[in-house]
C-alpha cells in the first residue's frame, strides 16, 4: 500500500516527478566502483551510487516532458499503455549475513520485490509519436533508484525519414544502448539510409555529463541479396568503425559479417562471421567469433601485452525439421585456447516440449547437463509450462562431484481481453547456496 | 561539435521541408456510396504473395474509368503532390514484400478479418487501412511453427540466416527488451538454474554475453559486490603453488582475460607479479 501511494505521490507532484527523471539518468551513470585497502574493487555504499553530475540534462527532460503534456492536450488519438505489475517473494539469500551487514546491501535484506514497468505510447499530431517506457520498483543492486526511465522519446517520421529526440533506444551489430539525445535517419532511396545519433551513453556507469559523449553514424544500403551498413562511432572516448553485411550468394548460402576496428588504438575489435545454408529442412551454420579488449591495462607487467588476444571461438551448428513440429537442434563449439575448451550441446522438440543434453570441457573441468521442458495449452485463455534440470559437475578428478537441480513453473490465464494473470515458481539447489524457492505474480494489462 | 551540429540542423531541415506525396484514396466513399466490392478494384489480390510491387493496386488507367476528368487536367484529385506526382511508393516495413495474401485468404476470404480500418479510411494522411494489432490478433496465438521451446536458443542463428527478417510482423522493440535488457522477475531468457551453467557458457564463448549484460553492471553485482568466487577457484592447483608454478590460473587469464578482469584490476595481480 505505501508503495502505491509512493507512485501516486510521484504522478500528482509534477516537480518531484520531473526531479525523479533527473535522478533517475543519473543513477544510470554514476554507480562508483571503489577500492578496498586491499585494492579490490567494491560496490562503494548507497549514497555513492549518486553524483549529481548530470544535470546538464534537466532542461532537455523539461522542456520535452512539457512538449508532450501540452500537445497531448491540444491533438492526440488514443494511447497504447500496457501495464505489467510483477510481485515476488522471498527475495535470493545466498550470502553471508555479516558481509550484507559490513557493506551495507541493504537490497538484500529484503523479503519482497515488487515492480511495475509502464508502457505509453501515443501519437500526436498525426506524424509525432510520444514513445516511453518507465518502471517503478524496489532498489537492487542492478537498479538503485526506484524509478526507472528505460525509454523515453518522440519520434516524427515523413516518408520513411524519422527523427528522435529524448532518451532512445539504440539496437544496432556493435552495440545495445540507451541515449540520451537525437536521432535522424534520412532515406536516400537507392542511396540507401543514412542515420545519425549523438548524445549521452545512459546505459553505463561511471560517467559524467562531458566523459559520456556518445555519437554513432550508419550508412546502410540494400538490395535484393546484399544489406551492407557501414559505422562509424565514438563511445568511452574512443572511435571505431565497422561494417556489418548480409549476403545472399548463390546456391542458397547466406553469409554474415560484422568487422570493427577501434580507430583510437589502431587495432581490430570484432569481428564475427557466420555462414548458414539450407539443405532440404536443415539448417546449417558455421560461426566465428573474435572479440578484443585492450589486454595492456589488464597486464602492465607483462611483456608485449598487446600480442595477447581473446580466445577466438568457432561453433557449427546444425538444426533439422524432422517432421512438421519435431526439430532436433545440434551445436559444437570449440575455443581456440591453451587449455581444452568443447562445448558441445543437443535439444529435441516434439510440438511444445524439449529434451536437451549439454556436454562442457574445459581444461580438468567437465559438466553434464540434462533438461526437460513443455508448455501446455488448455484452452485459448490457459495455458501452463514448466522445466526441470539436473548438472553433473566435476572439477577436477580428485574432487567430490557437485550436483545442481532446478526446476520452474508456471500458469497463464488471460481472465479477460488484454488482461493476463501469471502465477510462477522456481526452487534451485546448487553448490553457491542451498536452497532457493521463491514464487510470484505477473499482472498485464493493455488498454 | 559544430560540425555535428549543423549536420544534425541540415537533416532537420532535409525532413521537414519534404512534401508528403502520396495517392489520395477515400476507401469510404468507394465503399459506401460507389459500394464497389473489393475485388472490383484490387483484382490481383488473390493472387499476391508479395506487397512490394504493389501489383493488386489499380492503375491510373483503371481509376480513369470512373475519373475521366481526372486524368485529363485534375491531377490534384488524386496526387497530393500534383507538380511532382509519383505513383504508389512501397510503403511499411520491409518484410511486406513476404507478406502474401495468397496465403491468408486461403484462410479468411473475408477482408474485414484484417482490414476493418479500411471502413474508416477517408483518405487523409494518416489514415490506415491496416496495422500490426490485425496480425497479432491471429498470430499472438498462432505463433509459427519454429517457434518451438528451442526458438530461444536459434533465434539469432535463423535471423542471420536470411538478409531480410520479419520479426518486426509480430514483435516492436520492446519485444527485444524485454528478453534482453530489463530484469525479469520470471526467468524466461535462461534455462533453468543456469546460475551454475553460465560461467561454463561463457568460457566456452558460445554465447556473446556482452549483447545483453554490461560487466561493470551485471557480473560485479554478484562477483564483486557480493563476493561469489567461481567453482574452478576453489581448485587445489589453480595458483599452482603446490604442483607447478603458475597453475590453472595462468591460462585462464591469457584464454579469457576478459573472464578475469569482472573481478581483478591490475593491482590484484600486482599482489603476487612484482
Amino acid at each position: 500500500m505505501k508503495h502505491i501511494w509512493q507512485i501516486v505521490l510521484h504522478f500528482i507532484k509534477p516537480m518531484k516527478w520531473l526531479k525523479l527523471l533527473v535522478d533517475s539518468s543519473n543513477a544510470r551513470h554514476t554507480r562508483l566502483l571503489t577500492k578496498n585497502e586491499n585494492g579490490q574493487g567494491l560496490w562503494s555504499n548507497k549514497e555513492q551510487f549518486y553524483k549529481n553530475s548530470f544535470k546538464g540534462l534537466q532542461p532537455i527532460y523539461n522542456v520535452l516532458i512539457l512538449s508532450i503534456l501540452i500537445t497531448g492536450f491540444m491533438r492526440a488519438s488514443s494511447p497504447h499503455i500496457s501495464i505489467n505489475q510483477s510481485f515476488v517473494s522471498p527475495r535470493l539469500h545466498i550470502f553471508d549475513e555479516q558481509i550484507v551487514e559490513n557493506y551495507q546491501l541493504t537490497s538484500f535484506n529484503q523479503n519482497f520485490h515488487w515492480q511495475t514497468q509502464i508502457d505509453y505510447r501515443q501519437e500526436l499530431f498525426s506524424k509525432f509519436t510520444l514513445h516511453s517506457f518507465f518502471e517503478y520498483g524496489s532498489e537492487t543492486d542492478f537498479n538503485p533508484q526506484p524509478f526507472r526511465i528505460h525509454n523515453l522519446y518522440t519520434e516524427y517520421s515523413v516518408k520513411n525519414n524519422t527523427i528522435k529526440l529524448g532518451r532512445i533506444p539504440l539496437w544496432n551489430p556493435f552495440m545495445m544502448n540507451t541515449v540520451d539525445g537525437l536521432m535522424a535517419s534520412v532515406n536516400l532511396k537507392k542511396w540507401g539510409t543514412i542515420s545519425l545519433t549523438g548524445g549521452f551513453e545512459s546505459s553505463e556507469i561511471d560517467s559524467t555529463l562531458f566523459s559520456d559523449k556518445f555519437f554513432v553514424s550508419s550508412w546502410t544500403l540494400r538490395s535484393k541479396r546484399l544489406k551492407n551498413s557501414i559505422y562509424y562511432w565514438y563511445q568511452n572516448e574512443k572511435s571505431y568503425i565497422g561494417s556489418s553485411s548480409k549476403l545472399s550468394t548463390f546456391g542458397g548460402i547466406n553469409i554474415t559479417g560484422n568487422f570493427s576496428w577501434n580507430l583510437t588504438d589502431n587495432q581490430k575489435y570484432y569481428y564475427r562471421i557466420n555462414i548458414s545454408k539450407h539443405f532440404s529442412k536443415h539448417l546449417f551454420n558455421i560461426n566465428y567469433r573474435v572479440k578484443e579488449i585492450d589486454v595492456s591495462e589488464l597486464y602492465p607487467w607483462v611483456e608485449n601485452a598487446n600480442d595477447l588476444w581473446v580466445s577466438p571461438t568457432l561453433s557449427v551448428g546444425l538444426t533439422s525439421r524432422l517432421a512438421k513440429v519435431f526439430t532436433l537442434q545440434n551445436i559444437v563449439g570449440y575455443r581456440f585456447t591453451e587449455s581444452e575448451n568443447w562445448f558441445y550441446k543437443t535439444a529435441l522438440n516434439w510440438k511444445m516440449l524439449q529434451t536437451s543434453v549439454m556436454i562442457v570441457k574445459q581444461s580438468n573441468s567437465h559438466i553434464l547437463s540434462n533438461s526437460v521442458a513443455g508448455r501446455f495449452r488448455f484452452n485459448d485463455s490457459i495455458s501452463l509450462g514448466g522445466s526441470l534440470m539436473l548438472n553433473m559437475i566435476y572439477l577436477q578428478e580428485y574432487l567430490d562431484q557437485e550436483q545442481s537441480f532446478g526446476t520452474n513453473m508456471w500458469l497463464k490465464w488471460s481472465i479477460i481481453k488484454n488482461f493476463t494473470l501469471q502465477i510462477f515458481a522456481r526452487y534451485y539447489q546448487n553448490p553457491y547456496y542451498t536452497v532457493d524457492a521463491r514464487g510470484g505474480i505477473n499482472l498485464n494489462y493493455a488498454f | 561539435m559544430p560540425s555535428k551540429l549543423l549536420i544534425i540542423i541540415s537533416m532537420l531541415s532535409f525532413i521537414l521541408s519534404q512534401n508528403s506525396n502520396r495517392i489520395i484514396f477515400p476507401h469510404t466513399t468507394h465503399i459506401d456510396d460507389v459500394e464497389l466490392e473489393c475485388l472490383e478494384c484490387h483484382s490481383g489480390i488473390t493472387e499476391s504473395n508479395s506487397l512490394f510491387n504493389a501489383s493488386f493496386l489499380p492503375t491510373m488507367d483503371f481509376c480513369g474509368d470512373c475519373h475521366e476528368e481526372a486524368l485529363d487536367d485534375d491531377c490534384a484529385m488524386c496526387h497530393s503532390n500534383p507538380d511532382d506526382a509519383e505513383s504508389y511508393s512501397p510503403r511499411g516495413s520491409t518484410y511486406s514484400k513476404d507478406f502474401s495474401h495468397l496465403l491468408h485468404l486461403n484462410q479468411f476470404s473475408d477482408c474485414s478479418t484484417c482490414h476493418a480500418r479500411i471502413y474508416e479510411d477517408e483518405g487523409e494522411i494518416n489514415s490506415k487501412v491496416w496495422i500490426n494489432d490485425d496480425c497479432k490478433s491471429c498470430h499472438s496465438i498462432t505463433v509459427p511453427q519454429n517457434h518451438n521451446l528451442g526458438w530461444v536458443s536459434t533465434h539469432g542463428v535463423n535471423v542471420m540466416s536470411q538478409v531480410e527478417s520479419n520479426c518486426n510482423m509480430c514483435h516492436e522493440q520492446k519485444s527485444c527488451d524485454a528478453c534482453h535488457t530489463l530484469q525479469q522477475f520470471q526467468q524466461k531468457t535462461h534455462p533453468t538454474s543456469y546460475l551454475m551453467l553460465h560461467g561454463f557458457e561463457s568460457k566456452a564463448g558460445i554465447m556473446e554475453c556482452s549483447t545483453c549484460h554490461v560487466i561493470e553492471k551485471d557480473c560485479r553485482t554478484c562477483h564483486t559486490n557480493q563476493f561469489v568466487m567461481p567453482l574452478d577457484h576453489s581448485n587445489i592447483d589453480w595458483t599452482g603453488t603446490d604442483f607447478f608454478i603458475g597453475g590453472e590460473h595462468i591460462q585462464a587469464a591469457f584464454d579469457n582475460p576478459e573472464s578475469c578482469q569482472v573481478c581483478h584490476s591490475v593491482s590484484s595481480c600486482k599482489r603476487c607479479h612484482h
